[in-house]
C-alpha cells in the first residue's frame, strides 16, 4: 500500500472531522448521558452503571429485545431469500426489464410513515381493501389484537420497503460473476441447480455477507413500521427496542435509562455484525478455504 | 467567461439576493411574537377553518402591536417534547406555548414563568369567570399559578341517531345500562357485509377516552389528592364489561391500537354507532364534506349508574418559558385570547370555552347544538391529576394494562391490582 503523505491527510482531513462531529461526538456524548439521571431541564447527576442495571432489571426491555431479536431475523432472511430469488430472476434474462426494474425498485421511492400508514390502512379487517378481502376468505388475521401477528405485519412492510436494497446488493453482486465459468461448467455438463450451489452461491458469499451485515445493523433500529402500525401494543406486548428508547426518553423524559438502552442496542448489532464480519475476514484471509 | 466578468456577475447576483432582506429591515417590521402550540390553537385563535365566524383574534391583537406572529404547530408528544427541550436552554425562541395539562408536571412549571405577579400587575378581564376546578393542575404545590387555561377537551357521548334507529332505539341513552345495552343492539352486520361496532373508543391515543367509560362505572386511577385507587370493586366491573363488549364484537377488533384519526372515520363512515370523543369532535362527525351521517351525529354527556352523568376533561393552558424574550408581548396576548369576549369568539372558532358564561351567549348557542350538554358535562367533569413528574408514564401503565385486560391477555382482577401495583411508586403526592 502507498504511504499516506501529509498532504493526503490534509485532504482527508474535513470528513474526518465531519464524521467526528455528527457521529463520534454525539455518541459519546450519549454515552456520557447514559451514566447519569437526567431529564428536561435538570442537570445531569451521577448514576455509573445504574441505569444499565435499570434497564436490564425492566421485564418490558427483554419483551422488547426479543421481539427485536425474531422480527430483525426474520426480516432480514425473507429479504435475503426473496432479493436473490428476484436477483437470480433478473440476471437470467426478464423481459421488459427496465420496467420490472422501476417496479421493483419503486418501494424504496416511498417514505417509510407512507408505506407504514398505506399498508396499515390497506390491512384494516373493516375497511382495507387487504384486510377485508383475508377476513372474507376466512384467513385469520389479528394483526391489532395479537402482538406476534402485529410484529409480523410490521415486518411483513419492512420486508417490502427494503428488499429493493436487498436486490441491489445481490443483482450487483450477480453481475460481477464471470459468464466464462458458467460456459466452463456448461461444456462439463453441470445442470443448473449444480451451478447455483457450485458456482453462483460461494460466489456470491461476500455480497451475501456485506448484505446481511448493512440489513441487521439497519433493522436492529427498526421502528417506524412498528411505531406506526401497532403503536407497541396491544399492551405494549409488541415494543422493540428503537420503540422502547422513544417512550423512555421522550414520553417518559428520561434520558439516562434511554442513553443506556441506545447503547445497547449500539452493542448488540455490533455483535450481530461482527460475526458475519469474522466469517468474512476469515474467508478473505484464505479465499478457497 | 473572463474571470473579470465572473467576478462581476457574481457581484450583481449577490446584490440581487440581499434586496428582499435589506427592504424588511428598513420597513421595520416590529418584534416576532413564537407561539408553539398544536394546530388546533391557531385555528381557534385565527379563525383559519372555513365555516367558522369567531374572526382573526390573534392577528387582530398583532396588527394592533405591529407584531408579527410567528405560530409553529406540531402533534401532542413532539410538541411538548420540543418545547421541554427549549424550555431546558438558557434562552429559546419560544416567546409563548400551549401545554396541554398531562404535561403540566413540576419539571414543566420549574421552567416557566409564574403568573401570579403578572396577574397582580395586569389583570385579565374577569379572571374569577374561570373556573377554579380548572385551575387545580395548574398550580405548583405552593398555589402558584404558572399556566392560564384556554382550551378543555371534554368527553362526550357521540351517537349516530340514524343507525340507533335503524336498530329500533328512538332516544339516547340515559343510564349506563341503557347504554351497554343500546351498544349491543347497535353492533351488527350490515347486509353487504360490513360490520358496524356498537361503541368506539381511542384507546391507543392516551387514558382520557377509556377512563371516561370506566368513570361510568365509578372507577378512578387516582383521587384528587393523588391517592392511587385504581385496584377497585368498580374498576374491575368496568374492565370486566369492556371485555365482554370486546368478545361479543361491541368493541372494534382494532381497540388497541385505535387512535383518533380511525375512531373519526369509523364515525364519519358509520362504522361505529356511539364513540366516546371529546364535544368539540362534533363539527368534525358532521362535516358535510367528509361525514357520510352529517347532521346525523349527536352528543350528549356520558350517563352513569343513577342517573349520573360523567366526563373527564383536559385542559390546554398558556405557559410563558423563563428564557422567553418576550415576556411581556407573551402575557398581553395571553391576557386577550383570555378575556370574556374572546373567549366566545374562540368558542366561535371552534374552541372548548373555559369560561362557562360563554355557554350562554346566542350565537355560541345557535352554531353548537350541544352547548347545554356540554355545560352539563362540564359541571360534572373531572381533571386527572397530573401533578407529578411521572403523569405521563402512570397514562401508559394504565393504557397498557387496561388493554391488556379489554382485548383478554389479563384478568380485570391482576390488571387492575397491577394498575395500583404500578402507579404507587410513579404518584407522588405533592407537598
Amino acid at each position: 500500500m502507498k504511504k499516506m503523505t501529509p498532504a493526503a491527510w490534509a485532504m482527508l482531513a474535513p470528513m474526518h472531522l465531519l464524521l467526528a462531529a455528527v457521529i463520534a461526538v454525539p455518541s459519546l456524548y450519549v454515552f456520557w448521558l447514559s451514566l447519569h439521571e437526567s431529564s428536561y431541564g435538570t442537570g445531569l447527576a451521577w448514576v455509573g452503571f445504574d441505569n444499565y442495571a435499570l434497564v436490564f432489571a425492566d421485564p418490558a426491555f427483554w419483551r422488547a429485545f426479543w421481539n427485536t431479536f425474531w422480527l430483525v431475523n426474520g426480516v432480514v432472511y425473507a429479504e435475503m431469500l426473496l432479493g436473490l430469488a428476484l436477483a437470480l430472476l433478473f440476471a437470467s434474462g426478464l423481459r421488459h426489464k427496465r420496467l420490472m426494474f422501476a417496479i421493483v425498485l419503486m418501494p424504496y421511492a416511498v417514505s417509510e410513515v407512507v408505506g407504514a400508514l398505506a399498508w396499515k390502512i390497506m390491512m384494516n379487517a373493516s375497511y382495507g381493501p387487504l384486510g377485508r378481502l383475508l377476513q372474507d376468505a376466512g384467513i385469520p388475521f389479528a394483526w391489532s389484537s395479537s402482538p406476534t401477528q402485529g410484529l409480523v405485519l410490521a415486518g411483513l412492510v419492512s420486508v417490502w420497503h427494503h428488499l429493493p436494497f436487498t436486490f441491489l446488493l445481490l443483482y450487483a453482486g450477480l453481475l460481477s460473476i464471470p459468464q466464462s465459468i458458467y460456459e466452463a461448467a456448461r461444456m462439463d455438463g453441470a445442470s443448473a441447480w449444480q451451478s447455483f450451489v457450485r458456482i453462483t452461491l460461494p460466489l456470491l458469499v461476500p455480497a451475501l455477507l456485506i448484505t446481511v451485515i448493512f440489513r441487521l445493523v439497519f433493522s436492529f433500529r427498526i421502528f417506524s413500521e412498528v411505531w406506526l402500525i401497532t403503536r407497541g401494543g396491544p399492551a405494549r406486548l409488541s415494543e422493540v427496542l428503537a420503540v422502547y428508547l422513544y417512550q423512555g426518553a421522550f414520553r417518559n423524559g428520561d434520558f439516562g435509562p434511554a442513553a443506556a438502552t441506545g447503547w445497547i442496542m449500539v452493542a448488540g448489532s455490533l455483535l450481530m455484525a461482527s460475526l458475519y464480519l469474522f466469517f468474512m475476514h476469515k474467508r478473505m484471509a484464505s479465499p478457497h478455504g | 467567461m473572463q474571470r473579470r466578468d465572473l467576478i462581476k456577475n457574481s457581484a450583481a447576483l449577490l446584490a440581487a439576493t440581499q434586496l428582499p432582506l435589506a427592504a424588511r429591515a428598513q420597513s421595520g417590521g416590529g418584534a416576532t411574537l413564537t407561539i408553539l402550540s398544536h394546530k388546533v390553537h391557531e385555528n381557534v385563535s385565527r379563525g383559519l377553518v372555513a365555516g367558522t365566524s369567531g374572526g382573526d383574534i390573534a392577528g387582530e391583537w398583532a396588527t394592533r402591536h405591529n407584531v408579527k406572529l410567528n405560530w409553529v404547530t406540531a402533534d401532542i408528544d413532539p410538541m411538548h417534547d420540543r418545547l421541554m427541550r427549549e424550555m431546558s436552554l438558557r434562552e429559546t425562541s419560544i416567546d409563548l406555548a400551549l401545554v396541554i395539562n398531562k404535561y403540566a408536571t413540576p419539571r414543566l412549571s420549574a421552567l416557566v414563568e409564574p403568573l401570579d405577579p403578572l396577574l397582580a400587575k395586569e389583570p385579565i378581564e374577569d379572571f374569577a369567570g374561570i373556573p377554579a376546578n380548572l385551575m387545580s393542575g395548574l398550580r405548583t404545590a405552593e398555589g402558584a399559578l404558572f399556566a392560564m387555561p384556554f382550551r378543555h377537551a371534554t368527553t362526550g357521548l357521540h351517537f349516530n341517531e340514524t343507525i340507533l334507529k335503524e336498530r329500533g332505539i328512538t332516544r339516547p341513552p340515559r343510564t349506563l345500562d341503557e347504554l351497554l345495552e343500546y351498544a349491543r343492539k347497535a353492533a351488527h352486520t350490515r347486509a353487504d357485509g360490513q360490520k358496524v361496532y356498537g361503541l368506539t373508543v381511542p384507546a391507543a391515543a392516551g387514558p382520557f377516552a377509556v377512563l371516561s367509560f370506566l368513570n361510568a362505572f365509578g372507577a378512578e386511577l387516582t383521587d384528587q389528592k393523588l391517592q392511587v385507587r385504581a385496584n377497585s370493586p368498580q374498576m374491575i366491573r368496568g374492565l370486566r364489561t369492556m371485555n365482554q363488549l370486546y368478545k361479543e364484537g361491541v368493541l372494534p377488533t382494532n381497540y388497541a391500537t385505535l387512535s383518533i384519526d380511525e375512531v373519526i372515520t369509523q364515525m364519519q363512515t358509520g362504522l361505529s354507532a356511539m364513540a366516546f370523543d371529546p364535544f368539540a369532535r362534533f363539527t368534525t362527525y358532521n362535516d358535510p364534506n367528509k361525514s357520510r351521517f352529517p347532521g346525523q351525529i349527536k352528543v350528549i354527556p356520558i350517563p352513569a349508574e343513577e342517573g349520573r352523568v360523567v366526563a373527564m376533561t383536559e385542559v390546554w393552558a398558556f405557559v410563558i418559558p423563563k428564557g422567553s424574550k418576550n415576556k411581556a408581548l407573551a402575557w398581553s396576548l395571553m391576557r386577550e385570547l383570555s378575556s370574556p369576549a374572546n373567549t366566545i369568539r374562540a368558542a366561535l372558532n371552534g374552541n372548548g370555552p373555559v369560561r362557562p358564561a360563554a355557554y350562554a351567549d346566542a350565537r355560541l348557542q345557535q352554531r353548537l347544538p350541544y352547548t347545554k350538554e356540554e355545560a352539563l358535562a362540564i359541571a360534572n367533569a373531572k381533571l386527572l391529576p397530573s401533578n407529578y413528574n411521572a403523569a405521563a408514564q402512570a397514562g401508559a401503565v394504565f393504557m397498557e394494562e387496561s388493554q391488556a385486560a379489554v382485548i383478554g391477555l389479563k384478568t380485570p382482577e391482576a390488571a387492575a391490582a397491577d394498575i395500583e401495583k404500578r402507579l404507587a411508586p410513579l404518584v407522588r403526592p405533592r407537598a
